[in-house]
């Protein structure tokens, strides 16, 4: 009896046990599929959105993306494309909300999974920092590159660097799109920075380490937040505690390293360009069409001198100066062309032109011009290169760096992204144009 | 020289170095310590004194020249004490110095609904962004952006403008961001529209054209002029910025500031900036904003020597026709000749063709 009585006992438990268990199920299923529905109406916002797009109806887009966190990393890829600068979304859109959503592409994508195609998108937000930029746009990026946690190790040293930058201190919230900072929701880069580097380092990253260290013990210097110190010593412990954990795991993968040129186009698969009859002025005031200049192997890039970070346009011509000198003692400064062409051809002036390039260190004259292109067919050749650049009633909002190798016949080989090129890979690339050239 | 016309010499110099010595003894009269110390005792007195009236201390505060500890302590307290006149109250802490103590206590008032009024308030953030503009320590630049933050929707007009100028200027996102939604709404702005448009000129031109586009034809001349120096920078709005500038019946106002706009950033400004210079039945002070723009522009831009003998030769004109006197009194033809002079000095052109 009591025998039959325990059996029934576990026969209903296991039933209800079951029907629990097939209950949960019915609710996992039905939560997937809402956050399915959640995210194709959220994205299906997104890709009619454009410049004329009210920018809160695009927040609200992402806002929902955001509340399903890791469910909505369906939704990944829809939103890198949104973080390129040249996307619909941010043509013809004022700079400040340009800035504002991108930061929030960013802080979203790091919430709902970022993935390897997002990563030079994040390294450019990171490593091109300037002072003028704005906070929100830094601290999402900081946050992002956070979430990856250790896969994100490689960006710990442009962690670092940005640390002591002027903005560091401002508060903002990322807790939410709008610009309103409510009580117990502010935030700053340098809050950011150390939360992210509590997430990413291991006890073998002694530099993020030494600085988490100063912070907490209040001696990093007197300048610095002392709010800085309960962040730096919960980081500390993170860190510490993760480092023993993980002890006894195997390590974790390495991220794929982001990809900072494509790759080399063989001479058969090569497309010429198709606006290349484009008149131009360069930086002494001569007329030109483009064709003419490209008559050997070109490094064409873009900058404009209104520029205001100076880790950009700025650097970029810098680095075409020295590009400049390493072709020099390679003797190939003849045998091949630097066009430094401006993304604001109604402003910079020939004067403007050649100011900005000899301030920067490039030698000007037949083998490297700064021009600007008819402002008429300009948006051509910025099209055809899909170089990354918004605009706003023709002034740049906002623009990655891009260079572009082209053969003497006016073809695309690769382009360097993302980064300021490699100057060896770069002179490398052309001295083989050279050599392609020469044994025909 | 021989001995006797040499005595006679260094006498006469002699002589006229000593009356010249006199003169200038006589001219500089000594600095007084006493009086200046006196002057300042009493001002500070009748500041302090709060049964004088308050026009009599409202101008003895220029003469607190710069305080010692015991005026200090003084000041803070007139500052603190709510019975004060606001006026007044602000005077005080205009004349301490940047400390903690003045910087506490000004955080407490601005964020105590019930202490002052707008003058006060307003009075005070314009205060505390001029006196901090170099880098203050993290925590109390939080504390102050917070501070003039919460002013952004204070009750008085005075107060929000003074909270708005101070956090653009520190281009502040969540300010920019109040400005730009409600002027995109068009209407419950939180200060006037003109000033709205002038700090997002401030925060950069060329950050917000979309924004202020819709303002160039508001019916506000105050506004449509603060639009237009905005949109001087737009191609979209060049072709209705030149017929705005060049027209007789836009408001005179709207015509300086796409002027001034325009010969920032139009290569063909010379064009019809000349043009106007040299019409006669423009006002004065259109001819004279045409001048002075065009002088601008030829201080920064390159020019050939055609266009500044152009310009020369408009100037001229000017300098030599009938009188011509602005709204202010502004006699637009002495502008012209001093204008002239200079051009003389800057072009090698112009030298040449108006050598005098």
């Amino acid at each position: 009896m009591r025998s039959e009585r325990a059996h029934r006992a576990c026969v209903v438990r296991a039933l209800l046990v079951l029907v629990a268990l097939g209950s949960l199920t019915e609710n996992a299923r039905a939560h997937e599929a809402a956050a399915a529905k959640t995210v194709q109406t959220s994205l299906g916002a997104l890709q009619r959105s454009d410049g004329e797009t009210e920018h809160r109806v695009v927040a609200r887009a992402l806002d929902a993306l955001r509340r399903l966190g890791p469910a909505a990393r369906d939704a990944a890829p829809v939103l890198v494309e949104l973080l390129s600068h040249d996307a619909a979304l941010y043509q013809g859109r004022d700079k400040l909300g340009v800035l504002r959503l991108r930061a929030y592409v960013l802080l979203v994508l790091g919430e709902i999974g970022l993935p390897d195609a997002a990563r030079p998108y994040l390294i450019d937000a990171l490593a091109h920092v300037d002072e003028r930029m704005h906070p929100v746009e830094v601290a999402s990026a900081v946050r992002a590159a956070g979430r990856l946690g250790a896969s994100g190790r490689d960006l710990v040293p442009y962690l670092l660097h940005l640390f002591r930058q002027r903005f560091g201190e401002e508060e903002l919230t990322l807790t939410r799109y709008d610009a309103e900072v409510p009580k117990g929701e502010a935030t700053t880069v340098q809050r950011e920075i150390v939360r992210a580097l509590s997430r990413m380092c291991s006890a073998d990253d002694v530099d993020a380490l030494a600085l988490l260290e100063r912070l907490a013990h209040g001696d990093a210097g007197s300048e610095l937040d002392p709010r800085l110190e309960d962040e730096a010593r919960a980081a500390l412990a993170a860190i510490r505690t993760r480092g023993a954990t993980l002890a006894s795991r195997a390590p974790a993968e390495p991220a794929a390293p982001a990809p900072l040129a494509t790759p080399w186009t063989v001479r058969e698969a090569r497309k010429p360009l198709r606006n290349l009859d484009i008149a131009l002025v360069d930086h002494a005031g001569a007329a030109h069409v483009l064709s003419d200049l490209i008559d050997r192997p070109v490094l064409l890039t873009f900058f404009y001198s209104r520029c205001q970070n100076a880790g950009r346009c700025a650097a970029t011509v810098a680095q075409l100066a020295a590009l400049q000198r390493e072709l020099g003692e390679r003797g190939l400064v003849r045998s091949v062309r630097l066009v430094a062409v401006t993304f604001e051809p109604q402003f910079d002036t020939p004067e403007r032109l050649r100011r900005f390039a000899l301030d920067r260190g490039l030698a000007l004259g037949p083998d490297a011009l700064a021009v600007r292109l008819d402002v008429a067919r300009h948006p051509k050749l910025v099209e055809e290169l899909k170089t990354p650049v918004s605009y706003s009633a023709g002034w740049v909002n906002s623009h990655g760096i891009q260079a572009a190798l082209i053969d003497a016949e006016g073809r695309v080989v690769r382009k360097y992204v993302t980064l300021l090129w490699d100057n060896r890979t770069v002179a490398d690339d052309l001295q083989r144009l050279v050599q392609d050239s020469a044994s025909r | 020289m021989r001995p006797h016309y040499e005595i006679a010499f260094l006498s006469v110099v002699l002589a006229l170095s000593s009356a010249l010595h006199a003169v200038l003894v006589h001219a500089q009269a000594p600095f007084d310590a006493d009086a200046y110390r006196e002057a300042k005792r009493v001002a500070t007195e009748t500041f302090l004194d709060r049964t004088k009236p308050k026009t009599v201390r409202v101008a003895a505060a220029n003469g607190l020249r710069y305080p010692d500890d015991k005026t200090f302590a003084a000041l803070l307290s007139v500052g603190n004490d709510r019975r004060e006149d606001e006026e007044i109250r602000l005077l005080a802490f205009q004349r301490h110095r940047y400390d903690d103590e003045y910087i506490e206590s000004v955080l407490k008032i601005l964020a105590t609904a019930s202490d002052g009024g707008a003058i006060l308030r307003a009075g005070l953030i314009d205060d505390v962004s001029q006196r901090t503009t170099f880098k203050l320590p993290p925590e109390l630049r939080a504390r102050i952006v917070t501070a003039f933050r919460a002013r952004l929707t204070d009750r008085s007009p005075l107060v929000r403008l003074s909270a708005f100028r101070a956090l653009v200027a520190a281009q502040d996102l969540q300010a920019v961001d109040l400005l730009v939604e409600a002027l995109r709404r068009g209407r419950n702005l939180p200060i006037p529209k003109a000033s709205a448009i002038a700090l997002l000129d401030l925060d950069g031109p060329t950050k917000h054209i979309a924004t202020v586009r819709p303002y160039l034809h508001d019916e506000d001349p105050q506004v449509q002029a603060q639009a237009a120096h905005v949109l001087s920078s737009d191609p979209d709005s060049r072709a209705e910025l030149v017929r705005l500038a060049t027209s007789t019946s836009t408001p005179e106002l709207v015509r300086v500031a796409a002027l001034r706009g325009l010969s920032r950033e139009d290569e063909s400004f010379e064009t019809y900036a000349i043009a106007l210079m040299r019409n006669p039945e423009e006002t004065p002070d259109v001819r004279h904003q045409a001048m002075k723009t065009m002088a601008g522009r030829l201080n920064y831009e390159k020019s050939s020597p055609e266009t500044q003998l152009r310009f020369a030769e408009a100037v001229r004109r000017l300098a030599e026709g009938p009188r011509l006197l602005g709204a202010k009194g502004l006699d637009v033809g002495e502008e012209a000749k001093k204008l002239l002079g200079n051009l003389r000095r800057s072009f090698p052109a112009v030298r040449k063709r108006y050598a005098q």
